[in-house]
């Protein structure tokens, strides 16, 4: 796609954020309630945004996955918690791309995020190397049932399809689907993390769910989880969903970090201190050109993970480590803006606290930062 | 602490008590309502749990500087820190709403003019027995000129907000005071500004003011982040007039004692950053021996075993040194007068009713007592030891905040999504730990503070 019809998005998500989520998006993250996201949800209808990774033929409007980061980014340089959901939603889109073309299951489930008038919200819910395996499948009479329970899931409150990773008995790994009526499938209370919270995060426990094939006669059934993919197949998949997620939540990162700039830079330019406004004070300037840094280091990092691989300019793996470094430079940007703004920074009208929050919890979502360095060094002595 | 037992095994004992007491508290009294006060108060940012202060009312830690022979505790600053670090790991923003009380008498030992001592010793001991609120507020920071107030070049060039007028038998003061500390609740506030806003330093005042007196209201109160048992409050002054006797520092003074009660109060800041970090400490070693990732216990892991030893590090290594300042403010500054054989025997031998009594108040207020015993004082604490306790202070205050800061954070990124949630207690250690490299001046101008002090003056290396 174009350099112009990106930015073409990137100014409408922008306009849509200003009029849409600018006002009350401080009173959402008080309510923790996730009717707010949902409003917004259905209004993001009018920029396709729940089909933007949908591919044209089966009704979406099959943008690329670059488009999808610039669209979280967007959307994040107002509220990270919306932002957050769309991340989780594209990561999903982009697992369901990697099905081969004939899975009538793909088809059904495309179909339903291009929904014109009540597009599906889906999620997907990853390993965390942080915490055990979140679920596994166990055979009952020849029947496969899926059990577990995941200590915190994006889009819970409201994605009506969940992706799930699960191993089986002879440690195959599955990808399924559970549909929000499945039965067995339960939500936990709200953990009150401290950010994100237009998007609370829900512990997801499914209780025995069985488990059909996606060719079986009741796969489109509301009530069954349904195999999606098992073995390398699998395996591959989960591998590109986290890097898309990752690549996903970088951008969030980035976006957030780009809010925090910008107000921490205009704050400089107003507020007087030791005789002269504080931007001119070279230990400032060196703060904010240290938010500058991971700004744009982390935006090319996370451009690059959507690109294509190649032998000269190869980014295999790269999500992961363009994540922690764009959600460890939004934590060190937010907590430095909130410096700058000092007692301001830390009221809550104020905004920059919020995204200080909000910043934490990028870090942890799919694995902290430690946690994935040492997984990345893990999975190559493997 | 082992030599200092062998050399002073009174004044040990005394604050090896003070922290038992404490932890005693901690964990009877303040811990089992950590979390859901911090659910109240930012549902509700005036919510105030009155059965929770009575509690705490009830353990005089409201008096605790007051001399124990006239119903305190006797607490000096060493016990003071040792408590301290105990409530905080247990949790910073209901220590704050009672500890910051102490502004009212470190205040008045500032000052030490017998009046001022005297009446407000008596009426914090009588509100403490008859189970009364009073809280004091220090009221320096304006909405223009927050850290601008704790350094002196910062303070000297500032554009202050409230404007003060000289009126017959005294002042008329108008503007706001904003992020005052338990400014909403306080009966009783020392108002920190300058007379004349061209000439900040060389005006710089300390006024007392009852929150009763016409022109005076609480304005909002903050919705914040971290630190919500404690409110934070916006002062609005009406033309509010403060008669000259209530004028604590005259034009001009103002500075020196805003140093002195700056301080203790930074070094006490680094105290509840250093309490802040062994709270996030020992809710993570606890998590970690509990939770599994990966078929093994968190605690398994190297990688979580050495960022646990070099958090653990961390703190012991300044915990030591805020020690050591808490011993030196005890050695001199002003709790050394209060220590002092003569004072102490006085206080111990004379009654209760007549230290207490309207006619010895009457004759404390003599301005020829007053100055010849404030006089006394400020020769006790010459302005050099000030200004050095004000640059190590700095020093603490700095240290223990932005090791508060990296810990929190750090411990979330060990204990991951299951740990953050509010339930273990963690994720509020991160929230609470933000504001403390904030107030009482932010880190950076404490930092270029003690660059003035430090390196500029030459004083490096003295201590």
């Amino acid at each position: 796609m174009a350099g112009a019809e990106l930015g073409r998005i990137v100014s409408e998500c922008r306009r849509f954020a200003r009029k849409e989520v600018e006002h009350g998006l401080l009173a959402a993250d008080d309510a923790r309630d996730a009717s707010w996201v949902a409003g917004l949800w259905k209004k993001s209808l009018s920029l396709d945004l729940p089909a933007l990774l949908v591919p044209r033929e089966h009704g979406g409007a099959g943008e690329s996955d670059l488009c999808a980061a610039l669209v979280a980014g967007s959307l994040a340089r107002w509220c990270a918690g919306l932002a957050s959901v769309f991340a989780f939603h594209f990561a999903a889109l982009r697992a369901l791309s990697a099905l081969p073309e004939n899975s009538p299951v793909k088809a059904r489930l495309f179909s339903a995020a291009a929904s014109s008038a009540d597009p599906a919200m889906f999620t997907v819910i990853l390993p965390d190397p942080s915490a055990p395996e979140l679920y596994e499948i166990k055979t009952q009479n020849e029947s496969p049932e899926i059990s577990g329970r995941s200590p915190a899931a994006g889009n819970a409150a409201l994605a009506r399809f969940f992706l799930v990773f699960a191993k089986d008995e002879a440690g195959i790994l599955n990808l399924l689907m559970v549909p929000r009526g499945a039965a067995g499938l339960s939500f936990g209370p709200d953990p009150l993390f401290p950010g994100l919270c237009a998007n609370p995060l829900l512990p997801v426990a499914m209780e025995r769910i069985p488990a059909v094939s996606s060719n079986a006669a009741d796969a489109a059934s509301t009530a069954r989880a349904v195999l999606l993919a098992g073995g390398s197949k699998a395996e591959k998949i989960l591998e590109t969903a986290r890097n898309a997620f990752f690549g996903f939540v970088a951008a969030v990162a980035v976006g957030l970090a780009e809010a925090c700039f910008e107000h921490a830079f205009d704050y400089a330019k107003n507020r007087y201190q030791f005789g002269k406004m504080i931007v001119h004070h070279s230990e400032l300037q060196r703060m904010l050109g240290r938010m500058l840094q991971g700004i744009k280091v982390g935006r090319a990092a996370y451009t690059r993970v959507f690109e294509e691989d190649s032998a000269v300019f190869p980014n295999a793996g790269l999500g992961v480590f363009a994540k922690t470094w764009c959600a460890d430079a939004a934590l060190s940007t937010a907590s430095d803006c909130v410096q700058i703004f000092g007692g301001y920074g830390v009221m809550h009208e104020y905004g920059m606290e919020k995204r200080m929050r909000d910043a934490k919890m990028l870090q942890l979502l799919g694995g902290s930062t430690p946690w994935l360095l040492v997984e990345s060094v893990k999975s190559q002595l493997a | 602490m082992s030599c200092l037992k062998k050399a002073c095994p009174g004044y040990v004992a005394r604050a090896e008590e003070a922290r038992a007491l404490a932890r005693r508290i901690a964990c009877d009294i303040i811990a089992p309502k950590s979390l859901e006060l911090d659910i109240a108060c930012q549902k509700d940012p005036r919510y105030v749990d009155w059965d929770l202060w009575r509690a705490l009312n009830r353990e005089k830690i409201s008096v605790c500087m007051i001399p124990k022979p006239l119903g305190g505790l006797g607490w000096g600053f060493l016990d003071i820190f040792c408590a301290m670090e105990e409530f905080v790991a247990a949790d910073v923003s209901i220590t704050a709403f009672f500890m910051f009380n102490l502004f009212g008498p470190v205040c008045a030992f500032v000052e030490f003019t017998p009046e001022i001592c005297l009446s407000l010793i008596r009426d914090l001991v009588m509100a403490q027995r008859e189970e009364r609120p009073l809280f004091f507020a220090w009221a320096l920071t304006e909405p223009s000129c927050g850290s601008d107030n704790l350094n002196e070049e910062a303070l000297a060039t500032q554009k202050p907000s409230v404007r003060v007028t000289r009126a017959p038998g005294g002042y008329r003061v108008s503007g706001v005071k904003h992020f005052i500390s338990n400014g909403s609740l306080a009966e009783r506030i020392l108002l920190i500004l300058p007379v004349d806003p061209e000439h900040p330093k060389e005006t710089f005042s300390c006024f007392f003011v009852r929150s009763d007196t016409p022109g005076f209201s609480v304005g909002r109160v903050e919705h914040k982040m971290g630190h919500r048992a404690k409110q934070t409050a916006e002062l609005v002054l009406d033309n509010v007039f403060i008669p000259d006797s209530d004028v604590w520092e005259r034009p001009g003074r103002g500075w020196r004692h805003t140093m002195e009660v700056l301080a203790v109060s930074t070094a006490a800041v680094g105290m509840l950053g250093l309490g802040l970090a062994r709270g996030a400490l020992e809710r993570c070693i606890a998590f970690c021996r509990e939770n599994r990732a990966g078929g093994r216990l968190l605690i398994e892991e190297n990688w979580v075993q050495i960022a646990i030893a070099d958090m653990h590090r961390r703190i012991t290594v300044l915990r030591s040194r805020l020690y050591d300042f808490a011993v030196a403010a005890d050695t001199f500054l002003v709790t050394r007068v209060l220590n002092k054989p003569l004072v102490k025997a006085a206080l111990a031998l004379a009654p209760e009713r007549a230290v207490f009594s309207d006619a010895l108040l009457a004759l404390a207020g003599n301005p020829s007592l007053s100055k010849a015993v404030s006089g006394l004082k400020h020769r006790e604490v010459p302005d050099e030891i000030v200004a050095w306790f004000k640059s190590q202070g700095a020093c603490a205050k700095v240290s223990g905040t932005d090791l508060a800061m990296d810990i929190s954070s750090r411990v979330l990124d060990i204990v991951g999504l299951s740990g953050a949630a509010h339930g273990r207690g963690m994720e509020k250690i991160f929230r609470d730990s933000k504001p403390s490299q904030i107030y009482e001046g932010t880190n950076q101008v404490n930092l270029l503070s003690i660059f003035q002090h430090e390196i500029l003056a030459g004083t490096h290396g003295r201590g």
